[in-house]
């Protein structure tokens, strides 16, 4: 990449310096035009999937962790339209207590594919997403550090609003004819959250803790694409 | 492109630093600091009683007191204190009645889950002057309001 810049910027300032000098001396000469790929921006598919993180814990344990996630995406040549929607439900045990919550979330987003001449329109990717959280939670409590159920205090709210920026990176490979499988790094950063009066969230469905600012995801992911139309094998850019 | 990884390592680096710790800074204790009502500097006042209405004790008897920590109600939303002094001689009965909200903050499941007041007011005095310099009730701060004597 780096050479690649350089060599563009000494091709660019011998060519402009060369042109400068030839002016007064000869008149210029015709320029040829370089042989470029079209790039077409037609979509070639839909990718329908789902996290299988969260099915395996959810089956593990769903009294912990009960959730789902969708995910699809949409490619416009190197750049692709991603949606996410989940939910999810935790019962988290604590000192004194227990916090429960339950959720959807969604995110929207762009990802870019750094694998340009895959045959198979594999992809490396990297991306942002807006994620955007609705969800319930609530917590009993002891305000002496014993449960004691008795004794137990109880704050709930309802329908509290958080949201937040991801930056992704990660892969999708074509398994077998449209089956895909691929996953996502998250780098979750700048939660806000509103809607809430007595329980400062702790665990944002879609998120995670919400004390933390910068929180880490990921999500191994199943696909299906549908095509729209047949996707063109990308061409060699040099002349043979 | 070189630019990108540094800043991405750098990202995840400052993510390790995140772990959370058992900083407790919660309390229910509501400090009060006495201000000359006509030079409004901090000044001492005899308080003959502090009391919290509807209660048979007095928090302060017969003290003579520039800071003043009163203990909120954290089963309500509301808060009365009634002041006796005097002034010019005379036997003063201020009240004053403090609103709050009571927010349930959990730090971490090993540290547990502890409530915090917010949103502090002065919702009904007979102080001709009141002021509100903190919101919120933390043990590390010195005052949450001022009342004008």
């Amino acid at each position: 990449m780096k050479y690649f810049f350089s060599l563009l910027l000494v091709s660019l300032g011998f060519f402009g310096f060369s042109q400068q000098a030839d002016t007064t001396k000869r008149e210029q000469p015709t320029i040829k035009k370089i042989d470029t790929v079209k790039v077409s921006y037609l979509p070639t598919g839909i990718r329908i999937g789902t996290d299988l993180i969260s099915i395996v814990k959810t089956q593990m344990d769903s009294k912990k962790f009960n959730g789902w996630e969708m995910n699809a995406d949409i490619d416009f040549y190197r750049y692709y339209l991603t949606v996410d929607y989940g939910y999810w439900a935790k019962h988290i045990p604590f000192k004194n207590g227990n916090f429960e919550n339950s959720g959807n979330y969604f995110r929207v987003g762009t990802d870019v594919n750094f694998l340009l001449k895959d045959p198979d329109r594999n992809m490396i990717f990297l991306g942002v997403r807006y994620g955007q959280s609705t969800f319930d939670h609530q917590a009993s409590y002891s305000q002496h550090l014993v449960i004691d159920p008795s004794a137990a205090s109880f704050s709930s709210d309802k329908g509290v609003n958080a949201h937040w920026m991801e930056l992704t990176g990660g892969l999708r490979v074509r398994i077998w004819k449209m089956i895909w499988m691929g996953y996502t790094a998250r780098f979750k950063f700048a939660p806000r959250s509103s809607g809430y009066r007595e329980l400062q969230p702790y665990d944002i469905p879609g998120y995670g803790v919400f004390e933390k600012k910068i929180y880490w995801g990921f999500n191994y992911q199943l696909f299906i694409k549908l095509p729209v139309r047949k996707a063109e094998k990308p061409k060699s850019v040099l002349p043979k | 492109m070189r630019i990108i990884w540094v800043v991405l390592l750098a990202l995840l680096l400052s993510a390790c630093f995140e772990q959370s710790d058992c900083l407790v800074t919660n309390t229910n204790i509501l400090k009060i600091t006495a201000k000359g009502r006509t030079l409004g500097k901090d000044t001492t006042v005899t308080f003959l009683s502090v009391r919290l209405l509807n209660s048979e004790t007095d928090l302060y008897t017969d003290k003579a007191l520039s800071l003043l920590e009163i203990p909120v109600d954290i089963t309500d939303s509301t808060t009365t204190v009634v002041f006796q002094y005097n002034r010019k001689l005379k036997l003063v009965s201020d009240t004053l009645r403090v609103g709050y909200r009571n927010e349930l903050r959990v730090i971490a499941p090993d540290c547990g889950a502890y409530l915090y007041q917010h949103d502090v007011h002065v919702s009904k005095t007979n102080f001709e002057k009141t002021r509100v310099t903190t919101s919120v009730l933390l043990t590390t701060l010195k005052k949450n309001l001022e009342i004008f004597l």
